[in-house]
């Protein structure tokens, strides 16, 4: 199989690069080794950054996000909850900060307003009423596994070819160029080939492997952050600490839950990872302080994910801003990391760019100007799971308004016919590639509920072995239960009875 | 007469109501919510039970219509509703088999689309650990949240599934639960009519917990205990070392109670019979022994209030006089999952044994 | 505010009347409408079907997280009826309201204003379709020594109205009421609902007539067998002690009692059901009928007037409490 263009990751940069260059009429066939966000696009924060925490710090990338925010919300609207962000001080924080967060925000254009205390307790009660100053800036929630969807579906749309469960497993090297990529897919269980004209390395914390492939070295620190989920949406906006960056300094309404983030510590691989228990503690103890209901709030779960940074250090001191990089060892290879998920499109466009450059290809860049998944939102009425497609699907959620009733996850009100939908493409291998298309076992439940649903459907549609799917599904779960508390808890002991007590799944574990 | 006050109206706590007022107390059993006992799978493992309790189980269950099958030690197996084996020693009839007499084919029957039995996923479970099986629909139109026992005990519906069944492949065929305790015996009754060995799926959350929940029920309500539902006991009072009464709420009202001896049965975590405070287990009264043994959910299970022989000890540590426990209450020292309910029952014997004791 | 406390254990769901009913589909659910809704920035979308619902407990009474489900579904149709047009049904009734003050039209002339310090406050269904429940509650109490005023001036308690989410409505009923009340001692009622809402929402003293009766003795002026109807809002909503006070008394004034396991589930008439969805409310009021046709009994003794009017649409005969005791000196 030939292709100009060989991508190899499926988070957003990967994604993002199809997109673009299939909008540009270049051939490109995308290869991701799980599903798509399997790396850091599907262990972030989901904020749809204004800029304003970079603002001091990192005027760079505050300034590339100021901008690529604005696009996002012009491109992709249905992705994003326009919550809008602030920025609260509380007694304790650096009084200090506060002016030269202003000062930085003008300068690298990031918009903010004032806002009184007063203002601030109305539109958002749950604050501490201690709070002593308040900046309101242009931050949103961001839902990524829609966002890769949509420019997966649009990157297909135009001719695009993208596989997920394909794993590269070597390259051949001929004169400095990247001749043939062997990869072996999940499906079939096959070794493929494929000779591309250009291979774009957007494996995340899996550049360096790739890389390596070819014979090419890069140095990456890669850097977890930890995140702690929230049942309920405790904010309307995206809340952020006005105090130097630091832990724990931010909260994220996301769909049914808020997200309180993050915390950053050097990880040795991206399997190595894992929330520690004094991630949880202190992102417990910095949710009280930004919003004290937290504190009788049900955690759900707990998640970490990978932030590949260039350079051999990394750390919150490392730059968010991306990098391309290209060897003489392999001339038609272009990896491409660091940056965010806020900046993704900037940084397709670039990579785009210099692949134009290499193919000489004299296509633009149109993915500022293509509203992605173009398509009037979901009717308001009808039940819970109707109103919720489009801010799942796009405008492919015409094609699956069901009854009311035929709701298969409770906690997210995801219909049946969402779950059939996505049981018609070749995506979808597991339940929890499902999860990720329509949310179902996203909920405070974690799947008790909808997952033996889930899984006669897909038994009834594939013939799939149904045990190994639904232990894979409660393991993944169980993944983020492990610092699971008070409420949770409870849940985890209901879950314990029936998956094992009484269908004896999972065997004996931990 | 003594008086005897029993929190939680679950296996345990019924059943202890039962044998104590058979004992000559005066029982009042409290309790709210629905219990774990009407959420378990309505089967009991009964190894280790004490012959004499199984015997005055056997009786309440002999006295409902619905005689329990098995034994102590007799390794009986079943299917659940997810298909998976299912191994227990004692069930309700139609519901296991005595190992090594099982079934070699079995017909997947559901009601429609009613969730209670999806035939698809079930036949490929069940294909999966070697058993012959087919999935089969009877059409029928009933809503997936309603209840079958209301359903079937429509004749309309009842003809249409002896038909199903009549033409089910396969000499046994596996069925959702459809009677409640009084119309038990219609399974018997089906069998006959439609010409082939029916196995009931081993269900949690449903029906066959709710029937075992009612025997008990029944057979307190026989024995004359007093049963106040939708009550919590919020306060137990105390003279010295002795607890002498207990603060009843029901509503917007709260009564005292006196009492010769407290039997708790007020179950774990999960039906708030222990406090959860992050992931530390208390006792919400505030006067018992907690023994907790780690902090993942199956190390929750084992936790439970410190005991002898179903005898509560207090903070200190010394055995209380007349504090009692029994069931998930309790903290165990082995707990396999699925021996909840053998558990519950065993102890709940067990600590009207030791409430006989001076 | 304990919603977070649920483990899907689907408890409420199988304890629910209005889903076990052919006629209750659309309800979405206690635990939908209660616990999983209101999570959601589009809680709304869940429109009227929300309010398919008798609140009559019973999910609440199942939970064995204690969640307080019923008053958790109260605050969403607060939100709807914000958002949401009424239901025909309930536009009715809030016209009804407006006009005469009662939910229901009513040609009742026994009214009393003689200065007592007791008031009885039969309420709209009783006043308006059960004159007869109304007269007996009022003779009993006149027996029971509690000579009592009946005010014209006394209108809705305001209850169906906040059901269906009209605060205003039920706000200016409330002040109306208070003043009214502002002359007495105490107030009376015969409808569990009255009684919910003078005690928790009101914030004043009142009883119901059952609450009354322990502590005399009656004799029975009925024959035959009978069952009881234990009102949910009375059981449930109230005070579970009045189910067996009820029946306390009922067995030692000589009735024949059978006490029926079902005898707590719901009639079908509460929580604007009646006037919202009247199909589902009928034929939840059927089932209930059926059971008390199997057991034989001649007929039902209820404390509510929705019980009385909802059960005896479908023919059964049903008596309020005052209506089948005389007091024995």
């Amino acid at each position: 199989m030939r292709t100009e263009v060989l991508v190899i990751g499926g988070g957003a940069t990967g994604a993002g690069v199809a997109r673009d260059l299939s909008l540009r009429g270049i051939g490109c066939l995308l290869l991701e080794m799980g599903d798509y966000c399997h790396g850091a696009s599907g262990g972030n924060h989901g904020l749809l950054h204004s800029g304003g925490r970079y603002a001091v710090k990192d005027p760079g990338s505050a300034i590339e996000c100021a901008s690529e925010n604005a696009i996002l919300r012009r491109i992709a609207s249905f992705c994003i909850e326009d919550t809008g962000g602030l920025f609260v001080s509380l007694p304790c924080d650096d009084r200090e900060f506060g002016q030269r967060f202003r000062d930085a925000c003008r300068e690298t254009g990031v918009r903010t307003d004032e806002l009184t205390i007063k203002e601030a307790l109305l539109l958002e009660p749950g604050l501490d009423p201690r709070t002593r100053e308040c900046v309101a800036v242009q931050d949103g929630s961001i839902d990524p596994f829609v966002l890769v969807q949509a420019n997966v579906d649009q990157a297909r749309t135009n001719g695009g070819v993208v596989h997920n469960h394909c794993r590269v497993t070597g390259m051949t090297v001929q004169d400095r160029l990247v001749t043939q990529v062997e990869y072996l897919d999940r499906r079939d269980g096959q070794k493929h080939l494929v000779r591309p004209e250009v291979v774009v390395n957007a494996a995340g914390s899996w550049t360096p492997d790739m890389a390596a492939m070819a014979g090419v070295r890069i140095d990456m620190a890669l850097d977890q952050g930890s995140m702690l989920v929230f049942d309920g949406r405790l904010c309307h906006h995206v809340l952020n600490r006005l105090r130097p960056p630091s832990n724990g300094d931010i909260a994220v309404p996301n769909h049914t839950s808020t997200i309180m983030g993050t915390t950053s510590r050097p990880a040795a691989s991206y399997e190595d990872a894992r929330v520690m228990r004094s991630d949880v503690e202190l992102l417990m103890r910095e949710a009280n302080s930004l919003l004290p209901s937290s504190s009788v709030t049900r955690t759900i779960r707990t998640y970490c994910g990978v932030r590949p940074l260039l350079g051999a250090s990394g750390g919150r001191d490392a730059s968010r801003s991306f990098n391309i990089l290209n060897d003489e060892a392999a001339e038609n290879l272009l990896s491409v990391a660091g940056g965010k998920l806020t900046t993704y499109r900037l940084m397709a466009e670039k990579v785009a760019d210099r692949v134009c450059l290499m193919l000489g290809h004299k296509g633009h860049c149109r993915t500022h100007l293509e509203e992605l998944s173009p398509g009037p939102p979901s009717p308001l009425s009808g039940g819970i799971g109707n109103a919720r497609l489009h801010r799942k699907h796009g405008a492919v959620s015409t094609e699956m308004g069901g009854q009311p009733s035929s709701v298969v996850c409770s906690c997210e009100q995801v219909l049946r016919s969402e779950v059939e939908h996505h049981l018609e493409g070749q995506d979808v291998l597991s339940i929890d590639d499902m999860m990720r298309r329509t949310r179902i076992g996203m909920g405070y439940c974690q799947g008790l509920d909808c997952s033996l649903t889930v899984l006669d459907m897909f038994v009834e549609r594939r013939g799939v072995e149904a045990v190994p799917l639904l232990e894979e599904f409660l393991e993944e779960r169980e993944r983020g239960q492990r610092h699971a508390s008070g409420e949770q808890l409870r849940q985890e002991l209901m879950r314990w009875s029936l998956m094992q007590g009484v269908y004896g799944l999972g065997g004996r574990r931990r | 007469m003594r008086t005897a006050l029993v929190v939680g109206l679950g296996a345990a706590g019924t059943f202890a109501s039962i044998c104590l007022a058979k004992k000559g107390w005066k029982v009042l059993a409290v309790g709210k919510g629905t219990s774990s006992c009407a959420m378990s799978t309505g089967c009991l493992d009964g190894s280790g039970m004490d012959p004499e309790c199984l015997r005055e189980l056997s009786r309440l269950f002999q006295a409902s219509g619905m005689p329990l099958v098995g034994g102590i030690d007799e390794k009986r197996t079943g299917i659940t509703n997810l298909g998976t084996r299912y191994d227990c020693t004692l069930s309700a009839p139609g519901s296991t088999w005595v190992q090594g007499h099982g079934p070699r084919s079995i017909t997947v029957l559901g009601m429609g689309k009613h969730p209670s039995l999806r035939p698809n996923l079930v036949a490929s479970v069940l294909r999966s650990w070697g058993m012959d099986a087919r999935p089969q629909i009877v059409p029928m139109d009933i809503p997936g949240e309603s209840s079958l026992t209301a359903a079937f005990r429509d004749q309309g519906h009842l003809d249409r599934l002896v038909n199903g069944i009549r033409e089910a492949w396969g000499e046994t065929v596996l069925l959702p639960p459809l009677f409640s305790l009084k119309d038990h015996g219609r399974l018997d009754e089906l069998e006959r009519r439609g010409g082939r060995r029916l196995l009931e799926a081993i269900t949690p959350l449903g029906t066959p917990g709710e029937r075992f929940h009612q025997v008990l029920e029944d057979g307190a309500r026989e024995a004359g205990v007093e049963i106040w539902t939708g009550r919590r006991v919020t306060a137990l009072r105390t003279e010295g070392d002795l607890i002498t009464g207990a603060d009843v709420q029901g509503g917007l009202e709260t009564r005292t109670v006196g009492l010769d001896a407290v039997l708790l049965a007020t179950g774990g975590p999960l039906t708030d019979g222990l406090l959860l405070h992050q992931t530390g287990l208390d006792d919400p009264f505030g006067l018992f022994l907690v023994k907790e043994l780690g902090q993942g959910p199956h190390d929750l299970m084992l936790s439970g209030y410190a005991h002898r022989g179903g005898r509560l000890l207090s903070r200190s540590g010394t055995p209380m006089a007349n504090a009692f426990a029994a069931g998930d209450c309790l903290a165990y020292s082995l707990r396999s999952p699925g021996k909840g309910l053998g558990d519950a029952i065993s102890s709940a014997w067990g600590a009207v044994r030791t409430m006989e004791v001076p | 505010m304990n919603e977070g406390r649920c483990i899907k254990c689907g408890s409420c769901m199988r304890a629910c009347p209005v889903l076990n009913d052919p006629q209750g589909k659309a309800f979405p659910g206690p635990r939908t409408v209660g616990i999983d809704a209101p999570r959601f920035p589009e809680a709304l979308s869940i429109g009227n079907d929300a309010l398919m619902c008798t609140m009559c407990h019973a999910c609440e009474w199942a939970c064995p997280s204690s969640i307080t489900i019923t008053r958790s579904m109260s605050m969403l149709r607060e939100r709807l009826a914000d958002a949401v047009p009424s239901l025909p049904g309930h536009q009715r009734m809030r016209e009804n309201v407006r006009a005469c003050g009662r939910t229901v039209a009513s040609d009742f002339t026994d009214w009393r204003e003689n200065g007592e310090r007791t008031l009885y406050f039969p309420g709209c269904i009783g006043l308006g379709r059960l004159p007869e429940l109304v007269r007996s509650a009022s003779q009993l109490l006149s027996s029971m020594g509690m000579p009592h005023d009946i005010s014209p001036r006394a209108k809705c308690c305001g209850s169906p109205l906040l059901k269906v989410g009209a605060k205003q409505e039920a706000s200016s009923l409330q002040q109306n009421n208070l003043e009214v009340f502002s002359a007495y001692d105490s107030i009376i009622t015969s409808c569990p609902g009255c009684t919910y809402q003078l005690r928790e929402v009101y914030g004043i003293e009142s009883k119901h007539l059952v609450e009354l009766l322990p502590g005399k003795k009656y004799r029975s002026t009925v024959e035959g067998r009978w069952a009881l109807q234990v009102p949910c809002h009375l059981k449930r909503g109230l005070d579970p002690w009045a189910a067996e006070d009820m029946a306390a008394v009922l067995v030692q004034a000589g009735v024949d009692l059978v006490r029926l396991p079902e005898e707590d589930l719901c009639c079908g008439g509460g929580g604007g059901l009646l006037s919202g969805f009247p199909d589902t409310s009928a034929s939840m009021a059927r089932s209930k009928v059926r059971i008390y046709r199997e057991a034989g009994v001649r007929g039902v003794i209820t404390a509510c007037p929705f019980c009385a009017l909802n059960l005896g649409r479908e023919g059964l005969l049903v008596l309020d409490i005052s209506q089948v005791l005389t007091v024995v000196d």
